[in-house]
């Protein structure tokens, strides 16, 4: 025992020796001496680095015998051992190398440079690129910068519009790993809507500010050995700013121009193209302000702090559908309430009689008649789409304390805190003619329900990392929340008329978690040319939770209802006529003779039979309610060898244990070999695999939907539920993937970084919902769900995903400028290769039950609703006081496929007239982004900037599916040209 | 160094308020309508009974309602009226059988259906009407057809009976 303590105190001795650090200060220049400001400097071996000031000068604290790596946009990279000295002034040359920052993500050895990678990443400087970019969020700049990357946010304003997804490779958001600073982001509570079918929990990339962001590194290879569940289609991770020892500050406000497109060759009616055209004026007005600040302490430590506070007015686009607002019944007054009393629905006609003016009293008898009287037009009862309106705000922070003056271990956290709160319209316009969902009360002309989408989200890390001897370690407890209240307004329970509430409470959902990792490495340089071994413990535990709202939300009501007062009393309202259903039908029996209600006080009957719980959205309910909890252990091994200085392989091996549903095995060998100093080559091959999510297992929920108008009620039930059971619907697995990837990388000309990465993913047993069954499908079903609809989450199917990806980065002094050219495009495919079905206890057929259990529009969905081919093409250009940029982005076309035969009527497609799925293609578009800085001193300057200023438009939906979207989504949105000018502060 | 912080955080909070002002405010619903709409739970009904001496049976209800204007609709339901024929009906002066004074010409019945014709409601703009109901000596006469004034059904209003229903 003495002897271990002896040897431990020995070794911690040596330790602290070793670990002697230093501050060094210097500057950063050119080639031909001019200062270089945001210049980075990265302690060699680690990640930990600075950037330069204005001044090109910098402070950083490092082992005196360490060495610093230089490197900045446009020049080369210098490496300068320290030994001992506290004043480095480095010079770099002009290179064509670009973004050349030392990545950490998809290694856990030495950090690389882009082109030194085993698999293709990419890296957006968010804190160099955000100034001239018109995209506000960190999701939508890096769809304007990384081709692979899309973020597809429902554009219907609807729930899933409150969350911004990251996706890549178009796979799902919960297939893609987003890590800040290396550690796990835990997922939003909400299941979503996907641009590629199905449903997913995501991370949302709104809570992280752009001001806290430092760079995005983006790993376009499957790494799930290396950082577990969920990495199938890559990782990205998001470094946070360190102390920038100075306070920088920007005030954004952008709007959208809300110009329609040209119409007039397209069937939209004239009239409905006035009402299009009939704008009001600019919309979707933004404000958002980020600041960030930044302090280096003595003791080499820092913290950075970041805040980002935005909010958006709506921008609406209508729809129309040239739906019937008011119906027969109701410009003829002729509804009845539940005991036959009269409803006055058009009490205009009733004046227009008083006056004996019969020439208005016929116009008001018409839907357009009562329209015009009230002064509305059909765009006041139509379905919105659009943005909607939105307040947001996020502050995090970025903390480093080395524990000692002399050892290199140090304390650090991290952490962020949003609020965001979403007033969607994504809902059908609930038109007056709909009696099952209509009061006069309340809504005399219709109502448009709107969500509310209220939430809080928290993330914190804590860690400790530093040198055990030779060995770097790394302890940290990641914890993560998010609470997502939904809630609507402009809404009512029809079943209990007018005595609704307006405004629900539908109902909480909350999903946490918590992440303990020890990770250790250790760099074994004199091991041929250099060996990294690595290996670490995970512990994960998750909790999803679904809150009930308020009884009115999902309760159905009596006020349709007719109780007798006495015994054996007819049916009959004051009129002595039988008492009419919600259609203006009698109700009666066989004879033609109204009901007898036996019972006074007892028998009732429910004569209007209005549609119960809250309209759009039915509040979740108790059988919805869940409170689960999972724990996962994962154990990793990683090995990264530089055989030669030429040829380097890493290999992972990950295992991890789910409390739930088992156990998984994966492992990952990459591998990259220089041909000559300037061109190498770089594969990979893995598996991995993803988890059911704890939402995707767990989640319930009876949903509103419309065929053609017409509503019915669906229930989305778990796996567990005892409706699955009846059908056969078994638990969900996990997906399973492999991964293949080979690229080439060059420098070409020493200005010109090309790489060219080709890549295949199969995904074995991926998630999707079925069809929704109904008991005529399945007779077994009818005790359970009686005349609603079920469906349910499933391992439906395999899928593939392949493609080749493009990126070119050029930079070359211009005159006194430098400019920058940046081109990236993808080419892919995705394939559902087929549904796994299994036996179930239907009625149906083979073929039907395949058709029911993963429809065409799903499998339509993933292959074709994301473009497969993206082009983006971009270049900058800085002079003096000004910097531009100029980009194109190329969307390839996207498809939506029909999930059910109806009446093609659109004169524009084939087969009209007859029935058949209203497939549609939609065009390849292209948009123009500009932006243009002007520094009017060292400490301000002013940003014009545009996103898709030519105001492109995707193709119309084909008149059979304009019920609730007029454009196509999928590709640039719907929203139009959008311009921002923006004030940067910093001092 | 502490005045710098000071300086720096207080214009950081000096734009986030004057930011924050901003207002965003909900989309509201169409809420245009004249006045007078909504439920009509005010009524009285009374009796119509057959006299026709052909035997058609045709009976059922006057209903007068009172609308929130204070205006008066009247509301004919009859049973066993006679396809694609349209019923005169009138009200009378005195009870039936009675008087014989026409005091007031409503729609016509649609025999198809049993309701009055032209709209579902006859509209009386005298606001002080429906108060007036229960002292009325009135009935109302149901003719065959517009050119056969035979009586196919009356019934007593006013004085002149007890509701059979009303509120």
């Amino acid at each position: 025992m003495k002897k271990f303590l002896l040897t431990t105190s020995l070794l911690f001795l040596t330790i602290i020796s070793f670990a002697q650090e230093i501050t060094v200060a210097g500057t950063v220049k050119d080639d031909t001496g001019v200062p270089l400001p945001g210049a980075n400097i990265i302690v060699q071996g680690t990640t930990k680095g600075t950037i330069t000031d204005f001044d090109g000068k910098y402070t950083i604290d490092a082992p005196s015998d360490g060495a610093l790596i230089f490197s900045s946009l446009g020049f080369e990279t210098a490496t300068i051992a320290i030994n001992g000295k506290t004043t480095i002034d480095a010079m770099l040359a002009t290179a064509a190398e670009q973004l050349a920052e030392a990545i950490v993500v998809g290694t856990r050895g030495q950090a690389r440079t882009k082109l030194e990678t085993a698999a293709p990443v990419d890296v957006i400087s968010i804190s160099k690129q955000q100034i001239n970019m018109p995209q506000l969020d960190v999701g939508q700049m890096l769809v304007a910068s990384a081709p692979s990357f899309t973020a597809v946010r429902s554009q219907g304003g609807d729930l899933s519009s409150a969350v911004n997804p990251p996706q890549l490779r178009g796979l799902g958001p919960n297939q893609l790993l987003v890590l800040v600073n290396g550690k796990r982001r835990h997922s939003g509570a909400q299941l979503i809507g996907t641009a590629t079918g199905g449903t997913a929990n995501s991370v949302d990339m709104d809570f992280i500010a752009p001001d806290a962001i430092d760079r995005i590194e983006v790993l376009r290879d499957g790494a799930s050995a290396q950082y577990g569940s969920d990495a199938i289609a890559g990782v990205i991770n998001l470094v946070t700013r360190r102390g920038t020892d100075k306070f920088t500050a920007n005030y954004s406000m952008g709007f959208y121009t809300n110009n329609n497109p040209d119409l007039s060759d397209s069937n939209i009616s004239e009239s409905d193209q006035e009402l299009l055209e009939d704008t009001d004026g600019i919309d979707g007005i933004t404000h958002q302000l980020g600041a960030n600040y930044g302090v280096s302490f003595d003791n080499g430590g820092y913290l950075n702090v970041a805040g980002m506070y935005r909010q958006n007015e709506a921008a609406i686009r209508p729809n129309i559908s040239g739906a019937t607002p008011y119906g027969e019944s109701y410009l003829n007054n002729e509804r009845t309430d539940a005991q036959g009393n009269v409803i006055i629905t058009n009490p205009e006609l009733l004046a227009a009689q008083a006056v004996g003016n019969d020439a208005l009293a016929a116009e008001l008898q018409t839907d357009a008649g009562l329209l015009a009287a009230r002064g509305l037009t059909q765009k006041d009862v139509s379905t919105f789409a659009g943005l909607p309106v939105s307040v947001l705000g996020s502050v995090s922070y970025n903390l480093e304390l080395p524990l000692s003056q002399t050892s290199e271990i140090a304390f650090y956290s991290f952490g962020d805190f949003g609020y965001k709160n979403t007033d969607g319209f994504g809902c059908f316009y609930r038109r007056a003619e709909q009696t099952d969902r209509f009061n006069y009360d309340l809504y005399p002309n219709g109502f448009r329900p709107q969500m509310i989408i209220t939430q809080t989200n928290l993330a914190f890390t804590g860690g400790v990392e530093g040198m055990l001897g030779e060995w770097n370690f790394d302890f940290s407890n990641t914890f993560g929340t998010n609470t997502q209240r939904y809630g609507q307004f402009n809404t009512f329970n029809a079943s209990l008329q007018s005595e609704s509430p307006t405004t629900m409470d539908l109902g909480t959902h909350k999903f946490s978690q918590n992440t303990l990792n020890f990770d250790l490495s250790r760099f074994f340089p004199d091991f041929l040319s250099g060996l990294n071994i690595a290996a670490g413990v995970e512990f994960r535990l998750e909790n999803y939770i679904i809150e009930r709202g308020q009884p009115e939300s999902f309760e159905a009501g009596d006020a349709g209802f007719f109780t007798a007062t006495e015994d054996n009393q007819a049916l009959i309202g004051p009129d002595g006529f039988p008492l009419e259903s919600l259609n203006g039908s009698p109700i009666v029996d066989n004879n033609g003779d109204a009901l007898i209600l036996p019972f006074g006080g007892v028998s009732s009957y429910p004569v209007l039979q209005y549609s119960p719980n809250c309209q759009c959205f039915r509040g979740f309910a108790p059988e919805n309610e869940a409170n689960e909890f999972r724990s996962v252990t994962g154990l990793y091994l990683d090995a990264e060898l530089d055989v030669t200085d030429t040829w380097f392989v890493s290999a992972a091996l990950r295992t991890e244990q789910y409390s739930d549903f088992g156990g998984v095995f994966t492992g990952k060998f990459a591998t990259r070999y220089s041909i000559t100093d300037n061109m190498a080559i770089r594969g990979s091959v893995s598996n991995g695999f993803r988890a059911p999510s704890l939402q995707e297992l767990n989640y319930s929920h009876t949903f509103t939907f419309f065929v053609d108008l017409d509503p019915f009620d669906g229930t989305l039930y778990p796996n567990s539920s005892q409706v699955a059971k009846a059908i056969g619907i078994e638990q969900l697995t996990e997906e399973r993937s492999t991964n293949l990837a080979l690229g080439i990388t060059a420098k070409l000309f020493n200005k010109l970084d090309l790489s060219i990465d080709a890549y295949q993913i199969d995904i074995k047993d991926r998630l999707f919902t079925t069809g929704n069954f109904s008991a005529d499908d399945a007779p077994v079903l009818e005790p359970l769900i009686g005349a609603g609809l079920a469906s349910f989450r499933i391992n439906g199917g395999d899928v593939s995903t392949k493609g080749v990806e493009i990126v070119a980065n050029y930079s070359e002094y211009v005159g006194e400028g430098m400019l920058n050219l940046n081109f990236s495009a993808i080419f892919s495919e995705r394939t559902f290769e087929g549904a796994n079905v299994p036996d179930l206890n239907t009625a149906l057929t083979d073929q039907e039950l395949e058709d029911l259990y993963i429809d065409r529009g799903v499998i339509g969905a993933f292959e074709l609703g994301v473009p497969t081919t993206n082009f983006i093409a971009s270049a900058t250009y800085s002079l003096d006081k000004w910097s531009g940029m100029l980009r194109g982005n190329y969307f390839g076309e996207i498809s939506r496929i029909d999930d059910g035969i109806g009446t093609l009527s659109d004169e524009n497609f084939p087969n009209a007239g007859e029935q058949g799925y209203s497939d549609q293609t939609f065009s390849a578009q292209f948009t123009t982004d500009l932006g243009i800085t002007y520094a009017a001193s060292k400490n301000l300057s002013f940003t014009l900037t545009g996103q898709n200023i030519f105001n492109n438009y995707p193709d119309l939906y084909r008149s059979e599916e304009r019920g609730f979207y007029l454009y196509g989504n999928g590709q640039q949105g719907s929203l139009g040209a959008n311009y921002l000018v923006r004030a940067t502060l910093s001092f | 160094m502490i005045k710098t912080y000071i300086k720096k955080l207080s214009v950081f909070t000096v734009l986030l308020i004057a930011f924050s002002s901003c207002n965003i405010e909900r989309l509201e619903s169409a809420q245009e309508t004249a006045e007078g709409g909504g439920t009509i739970d005010t009524f009285t009904a009374y009796t119509i009974d057959s006299s026709d001496p052909t035997g058609s049976n045709v009976y059922g209800r006057i209903v007068f309602w009172k609308t929130d204007l204070d205006q008066t609709l009247v509301q004919i339901s009859l049973y066993n009226t006679i396809d694609d024929i349209l019923h005169p009906a009138i009200l009378v002066d005195g009870a039936a059988g009675v008087g014989t004074t026409t005091l007031m010409t409503l729609d016509e019945v649609d025999g198809s259906t049993g309701e009055l014709s032209d709209n579902k409601f006859f509209l009386i703009s005298d606001t002080a009407f429906y108060d007036s109901i229960s002292v009325l000596d009135a009935h109302v006469s149901i003719s065959l057809s517009p050119s056969d004034d035979t009586i196919v059904a009356m019934g007593d209003i006013g004085a002149n009976a007890d509701p059979v229903d009303s509120n």
